[in-house]
Parts: C-alpha cells; sequence; structure tokens
C-alpha cells in the first residue's frame, strides 16, 4: 500500500497538513509514535503574542521585526492569512471566535491569572475583556491541584476586579482533570449538579469561571447546562497540562482525518528513509514496516516532542531522516535562559515551501518540515505555537499537494 | 538510491529485522518518562474506576520502587493490558509490559493464581473439552444454576461473553480442503478458530487461496498470552517455547505466518520477548515472520481488492480491537474494507471494548469492562448498524452479546467481498 503523503507526528502541524492533504483529495497516512503536544495545549489560536517581551496587538503588522527565516517571514501575511481562515472555517476550528476582530489579538485569562495574547479562542474560554467590571466567583474542585484558583483571583483583585473564590468536591472521587471531564461526560443530569452548586455560589455573581475541565466530548451541553442552573455567565479557564481544551482539539482532528477516510498509524518512529537522489521514496519505523511515499511531511514536535535530540554536548540532530538542523548559538555556552531561547530557535531551515535543503542550495523536492522542527522561532518568547504550527501544516500540504501534479 | 539511518536486512528486500524488546529492555524504558500524562488521559481503566492509578502511576513511576521492593501494592492487577497507553506515549516507555512484569511479579510472590484464570488461560483446553461434545458444554454454559455454580468456584463473572463452543469444525474443513500449488504461507488460526469460531479461519484460508498462495495451518496450540496477561509466566514459559518451535519450521522456510487474531499475533511478535526474555535467533525468526492477516493482505494485496471486490451493500461499525495498536499498522482492515463497495463504514469512537482478552471474563473486574465499554455499545444501540465488524474475537463475542448485533472478523467481510462461497456467513 502506498499513500500520496504520509505526515509524520501528530502535532497541530501534521492533524493540520493530512486535513488539508485530504480535502485536497490526496492519500494520506499519519505515522506517529505516540500522541503529540496537543495535550498540553491551553486551547485558542496563539498566532504572535508577544515580540521582544512586549505584547502585540496586530499579529500580521508584527511579523516584519521577525527572523527573515521565520516560518511566518517564510510565509508572508497573505499566505499567513490564508492558512489561518482556512483553519477557522474547517471543522478543527470549529466553535473558535475572534474576540478582538479578525486581525487582532484579544486578551486570554489563564489559570495562573497572566493575560495571553489570543488571535480567536473557543466562545466558551474567558476572555479578559469578556469578565472585567463583572461580579466574578472562581471554582475550583477540592484536591485538583492543577488549577491555581488562589492565583487566579489574587490577579483580579490586584487589578481591582471583584473576585470571590471557592472549592467544592469534585464529581467522582479523582481530582484530575481528564478523570473529572469524564464525570461530567458520563453524569446522568449536570444540570442538577450545578443546581446543587447554586447554594455556595455567592448570589451577586455575574461570571462564573470553571477550570476547562467541564467533559471532553459535551462540554458544551454541559456549559449551557450549567449557565440554565446557574443564571450566570459560565466561562473555562483552561488548567496546567494535560490540558482539557487541547485534548477536545486533537479529539476533533482525529474525528476529522477518520472522516476524510485518512490513515491513522500509531507507534511509527521513524527510523530512515529511501530516497533516490532529492526525492524520498519511502520511510521505515522502527519496527521494520515500509510505506511507500509520493510526499512526506515531518511534523515531529521538535526537541519538546523527540522530534529534534540534543545530545550531552548541547548539539542538535534530526533523527528521523537525518537533516541538518541549523544552530545559532551553542547550547553549552549560554545561561539557562538563554539556552531555552537557543533551543527553541534551532531546528530545520527550510525554503517558502517549507522544503529542507538536501545539497548545496537545492531542497528536496518532496520533503516538507513543520511547526517546532522548523528553525528561527520561539513559541514561548512569541507566544505563537498554534500560529505556525497550522500555517506551516497548512502551506507545506498546499506545496505538497502543487507538486505532486494532477 | 541512497538510504539513510539504516541497516537493512535481506527480508524480502525491505524493512530490515528489529531487535526484540527483552525484560530488561522494557523495564528501562521507564527512564524515557517524562511525567507528560497523556498516557493518563488515555487509559480506558482509570476513566472509569479511581480503584486504578493509571499507567503512569502502575507503569513507570512505581517501577523506581519496585526494584528497590518498596511498594505493596494491587494496582497493576486492574490494568487490562489493552496496550492503549503504550501506543499513545510519546517517549517510546512499554507501559503495558512495565506493569504486566509487575503483576507477574505479584503473581510470583503470592504463590499463583486463583482458579478462575487458571481456567481462563487454558482456551485450548476449555476448546478441546468443549469440542467432544458441544451440544453439551453449550447447554451446560446456558445452564443458569451451573453458571452461579462456576461463578462462586471460579470467580469467573456470570454475565461474561463466554462464546459457543463450534467442535472441531474449521478443522474437519481444512481436511477435506484441496489446494492448489502456489506460495506457501502460513495460518495461524489459534483458539479461537479452532473451537469457536471456525468461519473465521475458513474465510482466512479460502481468501489466502483464491489470491493465489498454498495455506499451511500448524497444529491446534494455544498461544498462552491469557497466562501472559495475568501473570502466570512459568506456566507459560514451556508453552510458549513449544509454540515457537511448531512456527520455526514456516518461519525458517521464509514464509510469513499470518493470523486473524490480534492478540495471538501480537504474543508471538513481541510478547515473549518482552515477558519471557526469549531473544534467541529461532524465537526473532518466527516473531519477525508473524503478520496481522490484514495487515499482510494491504501491504501485499491491496490492489486486487481495489480491483476485484463484489459490492457488499452493508452499513457497518468498525472498531479497531485495542491490541491491534501494539502492531504499529494502524488499522489495516479499516483500509481494506474502504476498497470494498457498496460498503456505507462507520468508526467506533471508543478505543477499547472493555473485555480486553480475558479482563472482561473475571467477577471482579467485569463492572470495570461493562463501565470501559459503555460508550461503544451506546455508540452501536445509536446507529444499528447491520454489523460491527472487529479483529478481536473476545471482543466479538463481548460486543455481540451486549448490542445484539452481529460482529465479524473483517476477513469474513474480504471473503464475501471476494464472493468465496465457503466463507460466506451472511446474506445479502
Ligand atoms: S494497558 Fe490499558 S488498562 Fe493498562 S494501564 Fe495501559 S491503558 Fe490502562
Ligand atoms: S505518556 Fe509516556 S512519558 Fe508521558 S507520563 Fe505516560 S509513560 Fe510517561
Amino acid at each position: 500500500m502506498n499513500y500520496d503523503v504520509v505526515v509524520i507526528g501528530t502535532e497541530l502541524d501534521g492533524w493540520v497538513a493530512a486535513a488539508r492533504l485530504l480535502e485536497l483529495g490526496r492519500s494520506v497516512c499519519i505515522a506517529a509514535p505516540g500522541e503529540g503536544s496537543l495535550h498540553y495545549a491551553p486551547g485558542g489560536l496563539h498566532v504572535l503574542g508577544h515580540l521582544q517581551g512586549q505584547p502585540v496587538t496586530e499579529p500580521y503588522a508584527g511579523i516584519s521585526a521577525l527572523h527573515d527565516h521565520h516560518p511566518y517571514r517564510l510565509a508572508g501575511a497573505d499566505r499567513m492569512h490564508a492558512a489561518l481562515s482556512w483553519f477557522d472555517n474547517s471543522p478543527l476550528g470549529a466553535g473558535f471566535t475572534y474576540r478582538g476582530g479578525q486581525r487582532c489579538n484579544s486578551l486570554a485569562v489563564t489559570s495562573a491569572g497572566l493575560q495571553l495574547p489570543v488571535l480567536s479562542s473557543c466562545d466558551h474560554q474567558a476572555g479578559v475583556e469578556q469578565v472585567q467590571g463583572n461580579v466574578m466567583t472562581v471554582l475550583n474542585f477540592s484536591g485538583h491541584r492543577d488549577f491555581p484558583s488562589g492565583l487566579l483571583a489574587a490577579e483580579f483583585i490586584r487589578n481591582g476586579e471583584r473576585v470571590t473564590a471557592i472549592a467544592v468536591d469534585p464529581p467522582g472521587a479523582r481530582t484530575d482533570s481528564v478523570t473529572i471531564a469524564n464525570a461530567f461526560d458520563t453524569m446522568d443530569d449536570p444540570g442538577a449538579w450545578f443546581g446543587d452548586l447554586s447554594a455556595v455560589l455567592p448570589g451577586d455573581t455575574d461570571v462564573l469561571l470553571v477550570p476547562a475541565v467541564l467533559g471532553s466530548k459535551r462540554h458544551r451541553d454541559v456549559i449551557a447546562a450549567a449557565t440554565r442552573a446557574l443564571d450566570c455567565t459560565v466561562l473555562e479557564v483552561p488548567t496546567l497540562p494535560p490540558c482539557l481544551p487541547g485534548i477536545r482539539l486533537r479529539n476533533a482532528c482525529e474525528r476529522y482525518i477518520h472522516e476524510q477516510a485518512g490513515t491513522l498509524r500509531r507507534g511509527f518512529r521513524v527510523a530512515g528513509m529511501d530516497a533516490d537522489q532529492d526525492r524520498v521514496r519511502s520511510v521505515t519505523g522502527s519496527t521494520g514496516q515500509t510505506i511507500d511515499v509520493s510526499a512526506v511531511i515531518l511534523a515531529t514536535g521538535g526537541v519538546l516532542m523527540g522530534g529534534l535530540e540534543v545530545d550531552s554536548h548541547g548539539k542538535i540532530t534530526e533523527p528521523a531522516m537525518g537533516l541538518d538542523a541549523c544552530q545559532t548559538q551553542p547550547l553549552s555556552k549560554v545561561g539557562a535562559e538563554q539556552a531555552v531561547d537557543a533551543l527553541h530557535r534551532a531546528g530545520i531551515e527550510t525554503d517558502e515551501d517549507f522544503r529542507p535543503r538536501h545539497s548545496g542550495s537545492r531542497p528536496w523536492q518532496n520533503l516538507h518540515v513543520t511547526g517546532r522542527n522548523l528553525a528561527h522561532w520561539n513559541p514561548g518568547a512569541e507566544i505563537s505555537a498554534e500560529g505556525v504550527a497550522i500555517v506551516s501544516g497548512w502551506l507545506a500540504a498546499e506545496a505538497a499537494h502543487r507538486e505532486l501534479g494532477s | 538510491m541512497t538510504t539513510t539511518h539504516l541497516d537493512r536486512d535481506s527480508h524480502e528486500g525491505r524493512g530490515f529485522s528489529v531487535p526484540l524488546m527483552t525484560p530488561a529492555m522494557v523495564r528501562q524504558s521507564m527512564d524515557n518518562c517524562t511525567k507528560c500524562n497523556v498516557c493518563q488521559v488515555h487509559c480506558p481503566v482509570a476513566g472509569v474506576t479511581d480503584a486504578f492509578a493509571g499507567p503512569k502511576y502502575a507503569g513507570p513511576q512505581a517501577e523506581r520502587f519496585r526494584i528497590i521492593d518498596a511498594v505493596d501494592e494491587t494496582a497493576p492487577m486492574l490494568c487490562s493490558g489493552c496496550g492503549i497507553c503504550t501506543s499513545v506515549c510519546p517517549n517510546d516507555v512499554a507501559i503495558t509490559d512495565i506493569i504486566t512484569l509487575a503483576k507477574a511479579d505479584q503473581v510470583d510472590r503470592a504463590g499463583g493464581i486463583g482458579l478462575g484464570q487458571r481456567l481462563l488461560n487454558r482456551p485450548e483446553l476449555i476448546g478441546r473439552l468443549g469440542s467432544l461434545a458441544p451440544w453439551l458444554a453449550n447447554g451446560v454454559l446456558a445452564n443458569s444454576l451451573f453458571r452461579q455454580i462456576a461463578v462462586a468456584v471460579t470467580g469467573v463473572s456470570r454475565d461474561a461473553p463466554l462464546p459457543r463452543f463450534a467442535g472441531q469444525r474449521f478443522r474437519r474443513w481444512l481436511k477435506h480442503l484441496s489446494q492448489r500449488e502456489g506460495p506457501q504461507i502460513t495460518y495461524f488460526s489459534g483458539c479461537a478458530v479452532d473451537h469457536y469460531d471456525p468461519d473465521v479461519g475458513i474465510a482466512a484460508v479460502s481468501v489466502l487461496n483464491s489470491l493465489g498462495y498454498k495455506v499451511t495451518v500448524p497444529p491446534d496450540a494455544c498461544c498462552s498470552l491469557p497466562m501472559l496477561s495475568s501473570g502466570d509466566f512459568e506456566t507459560a514459559r514451556p508453552r510458549a517455547r513449544k509454540m515457537i518451535e511448531l512456527l520455526t519450521p514456516s518461519a525458517g522456510a521464509g514464509q510469513t505466518i499470518v493470523g486473524t487474531s490480534t492478540s495471538c499475533t501480537l504474543t508471538l511478535k513481541s510478547k515473549y520477548a518482552a515477558y519471557l526474555g526469549f531473544d534467541d535467533r529461532q524465537a526473532s525468526e518466527v516473531a519477525h515472520a508473524v503478520s496481522d492477516i490484514c495487515g499482510y493482505l494491504l501491504e501485499h494485496h491491496a490492489d486486487t481488492f481495489a480491483k476485484a471486490s463484489a459490492r457488499v451493500p452493508k452499513r457497518v461499525l468498525y472498531h479497531g480491537p485495542c491490541q491491534l495498536r501494539g502492531h504499529h499498522i494502524g488499522q489495516p482492515a479499516l483500509e481494506l474494507l474502504r476498497l470494498v463497495p457498496g460498503i456505507t463504514i462507520e468508526l467506533s469512537q471508543a478505543s477499547c471494548c472493555g473485555v480486553a482478552g480475558t479482563y472482561g471474563y473475571d467477577q471482579e473486574k467485569r463492572p470495570i469492562a461493562v463501565d470501559v465499554g459503555r460508550s461503544l455499545i451506546e455508540q452501536i444501540a445509536d446507529s444499528r448498524p447491520d454489523l460491527v465488524i472487529c479483529d478481536s474475537e473476545t471482543c466479538r463475542w463481548n460486543i455481540e452479546q451486549a448490542s445484539g448485533v452481529p460482529c465479524l472478523h473483517p476477513i469474513q467481510v474480504l471473503a464475501q467481498a471476494m464472493e468465496l462461497t465457503s466463507g460466506k456467513v451472511f446474506q445479502d
């Protein structure tokens, strides 16, 4: 069996690339060693939140200040916009809304009380503007350590807001995000559960902020039931990882890939490839299976997810395809903070179609690299993880499709 | 041609031999754990019961203390061995195998396993007894008084989906089969086909025949997986060795050994090494020769199915069994079924039907298994497909009993699509 395209990795860039290629009528196999970093994603589409430590209002306008080889500079504002609009209109982006308009960031509430610039986010996720000036109650589940509700409330109070924090027992006996979400997914009558909650809810509450654990499947129904039962606005705030908003997005991706008859091979770690000059012909997994391909998209998640490896001397390598990794700074020669930045910015350099160099200036013809594997960007400092994933994944898919011809 | 990164072996000119993972390597994989909790998110058992701490805790985390004998726990026994955690771990931690090794240590310390599990661990023995007089055995199993007594004595759940004995129908059919010469392939039928599900074996051999293969079927024997996954390694050891010897002629002759039971084939491929430490040449040869039948057909004969399939106008729901994940081949049956014209396929949204081998047969674990499988059974009840399709036998029996919808192995549908009457098990 061969596929038009093998996407390696279940990072957001991989899901996006696969979804786009399937829509374009290509056969696609996603091969991944395990699950990707969407399990840690707080939800929301972070495109460009900070530049040199300062908040960014208009991400598209901000890209000119980025490194020449930053993924957004490779894409350019127009292609970036095309990719993000596709996401917005696809089933993957279902329920995402632009609070600041299509081109401007708004601020999302995080569990630590920080305000995170985000281009769009789920309509039930708390935004700063939405909650400001309202009487707020922050709910926590007793024993749930991944939601520092005290920190969140203190931060609001510091900003002059009226906030009360309350804690109640979670449904079910366990106190981790996933188990609580399961309990909400399977309880008979969530409305009744929130009805009971109204006994301890301060009567003047306008907005109830809850940790984003109200289910992984039917959270929308649960939130609607809570709103009815409590007669106030109910908004979710993402917890520390594992994060339900990211997991929900991952589930939506997987569902869509299956609906579009894509193939998913878990447990496939690439051990090598066969190439004919500058074209990849097949990839082989660590368990010995070989998949024939016409094109490959390498979405293996950079250093964070093992897509890039760091040895004890701080040298970075790309283990799957043996690509050259670009390192702007040696990791061993800088302090801890710079080391993290250098680690993020290390990666694979590509051309505008996200094809890495093969030899000399010639790129690989049918190999594309996306997301955290790419060099010259830092998702943490820029607050740009989802944006770069979607833009590079979508454009790599477009390039692969063009290259495959009709 | 340039090849990067690989030391290839001559195995059909493709792929390469991978060293098998032994118990030492399994245990060592705990060091890869970054505590990312992804496995916790996906464990179906931890999702329904608070009594099980989940894969990260029962696996790599507890393992650190096990090596200094500092944990006294019941946790690993509640793991169903479904393998889902291992398949989602981004860092190659062999979580399921770590937990199974811990179970075995516990079993060892407790001086063996209970009578019920011991019975469940001998599907071939029960099968042979039942095969002597299937009508009598089926009558006894259907008798609720007998089952109540059996529950009390053995701990096997009264509601467990026990299959019906089919006698030796597959073997009898095989005896009268005349095959043409052709490339040789070995079919490992397993206890399920030999005693309960002969139609699956008949369909498998018929499909292989029609693709031009001459099929060898080794004598009826059990791969010992139920013993391995319940931690009874010592009883399993000599049987596993015998099994390897039984399959060595085929593997040695370079034949592929295909199987219709995803869990048996997984055992032959990797669990003998992971649990019993069998990584010698003979065992490796067998391990590398084994393939899931649908994986093999997809890789080598997808074109035939794409061209030569007859219409199968059915609405089916496909449930890829949890144990298929351990093969790292995705869901090849689904890809093959998609080539069959006329078929409408809905996908199971559940990662596990709950029964996970013999887990759902145990009286104590049965309620957990039912909870794990609930969403699948509800999905079936909602969409009312004509058929449910699943590669694993105990899952099929469980799904069929719980949903009332007939449940078939994908090879039976493929036989139908190839218009092979001997494998035909449902009417248009
Ligand atoms: S094997 Fe299955 S039941 Fe056991 S810990 Fe892993 S996911 Fe959970
Ligand atoms: S998924 Fe793997 S790395 Fe993550 S916590 Fe579980 S065992 Fe550890």
